[in-house]
């Protein structure tokens, strides 16, 4: 009985040292899913190694002095595939650059829990699907460029409450509906819609 | 542009597929450059079927040359009168402090324009211009209307310099998509034109400390985007004009000497 109990005890203890990880393991759990969920003919991603403390001496990410993740820096890097919900979970990401790339699917909703983004940078790719109205809680994002995809449905309302927007571009997808005109979207015209 | 989708060729099989195929969208400028594309293009199309159809291996640089050409013709376009656009404003503005001395052209890669002083651009690898922004520059000459070829143009600040002559009388036409035109603290003379009511997205408007003279005219009232519009310290006349969506305070009409606001029976002096 009391040879039970104990490797339960010990069972339990194991259990919740897995479950709390150290949170910058996590980011690189994250990045790691991404890695492959993505194929990468030119390598890019190799320096991207699981099995290091943080992903803060990978080539491409970079991090802040609190080894926490602020950008993930993939443009024109040949990469295809699609992209995955863990990368809602770097918390201080900033920067997002998967521009020229071939990646496929949709994006995920996840990525409205980027809370710090500035830059969302998924242009020239093949995504489908719609625009998250997620999105619309990025409130700190300047730069949001999705064009030359195949976005469908219609612009989140959502979009118009982001104060900073500066540079918006939706151009060159399938996207239908009314474009808004209401909040920060006064200052877009449609150059950026078409 | 124009997109460009390739299925993977398997140039050791002898009967091998090509499928490439090319979807044209709307071009701005048929330039001799991208005809002569299309021209040798087509040439080497021929050549590769040729060579299919004469069961020998194509070489891979000829197939390589072909997609190049076609990956450079559809860049071409909107890049080039972008390039064109800040080259002939750099022509007709004269530079004495060399502010616009990063503004050079002779080597051409993809988003060089990007890095020039008081260029914003849409994308930092292509040449698309969304702002210039050259304020306090000390720059001289009149209203630089090669700005008409960045066709993409969002903002433009040529404010704190000493530019002269008329604010063009289709500026609608030049820079129908700008949001934000400040031209205040210049020497613009003559009247402000009734085409900026038709620059219908402009959410920033100002004029102010410059030699305009006589009516504002009342249509830029009808601009349903203002945020901001001021004219104060020039030489206009008559009314202000009544904006639908916006309030313009007093002090965007001041130093005025004979404009006056019918309503508050105010007149806006010196």
């Amino acid at each position: 009985m009391a040879t039970v109990l104990s490797l339960s005890f010990l069972c339990l203890i194991l259990v919740f040292a897995r479950l709390s990880p150290v949170s910058a393991n996590a980011e690189g759990d994250a990045l790691n899913a991404l890695k492959s969920n993505l194929a990468d003919p030119n390598n890019v991603l190799q320096s991207w190694d699981p099995t290091l403390v943080n992903p803060c001496t990978w080539l491409h990410v970079t991090c802040n002095s609190d080894n926490s993740v602020t950008r993930v820096d993939l443009g024109n890097a040949n990469l295809s595939g699609q992209l995955v919900p863990q990368l809602g979970q770097l918390e201080n990401l900033q920067y997002l650059e998967l521009y020229s790339n071939n990646i496929s699917g949709r994006i995920p909703n996840e990525l409205g829990n980027l809370t710090n983004l500035v830059s969302l940078d998924l242009y020239l790719n093949r995504l489908s699907g719609p625009i998250p109205d997620t999105l619309g809680k990025l409130q700190r994002l300047r730069f949001l460029r999705l064009n030359n995809n195949t976005l469908s449905g219609q612009i989140p309302m959502s979009l118009t409450t982001i104060n900073t927007l500066q540079v918006l571009d939706l151009s060159s997808n399938q996207l239908t509906g009314p474009i808004p005109v209401n909040g920060s979207f006064q200052l877009f015209t449609p150059i950026r819609f078409n | 542009m124009k997109r460009i989708t390739r299925s993977p060729l398997s140039i050791k099989d002898p009967s091998f597929h090509t499928s490439l195929e090319v979807k044209y969208e709307a071009c701005l400028v048929p330039a001799i450059l991208s005809w002569f594309c299309i021209l040798v293009s087509f040439w080497f199309m021929i050549a590769v079927v040729m060579s299919m159809v004469s069961g020998f291996r194509a070489p891979p640089a000829l197939i390589t040359i072909f997609i190049w050409l076609l990956v450079v013709e559809s860049f071409g376009h909107a890049a080039q009168t972008d390039i064109d656009c800040l080259r002939d404003i750099q022509a007709s503005l004269q530079d004495p402090f060399n502010y616009l001395s990063s503004w050079r052209f002779n080597n051409t890669t993809e988003g060089f324009i990007c890095k020039f002083a008081g260029v914003d651009c849409w994308h930092p690898d292509e040449n698309k211009v969304l702002n210039i922004r050259l304020g306090d520059m000390g720059l001289r000459g009149k209203f630089p209307l090669g700005v008409s070829r960045c066709s993409s143009l969002t903002g433009l600040d040529l404010s704190g310099n000493s530019i002269r002559g008329n604010i063009p009388s289709n500026i609608s036409k030049l820079i129908g998509f700008v949001t934000s035109l400040d031209l205040s603290s210049n020497h613009f003379s003559g009247e402000i034109p009734v085409d900026l009511a038709n620059c219908s997205y402009l959410n920033i408007l100002k004029l102010d400390n410059n030699q305009l003279r006589g009516r504002i005219p009342p249509q830029i009232g009808l601009l349903n985007r203002i945020k901001t519009f001021s004219v104060s310290r020039n030489q206009l006349s008559g009314p202000v004009p009544r904006f639908i969506s916006a309030t313009i305070p007093a002090e965007s009409y001041a130093n005025n000497p004979g404009l006056c606001d019918i309503s508050a029976h105010l007149q806006f002096q010196a």
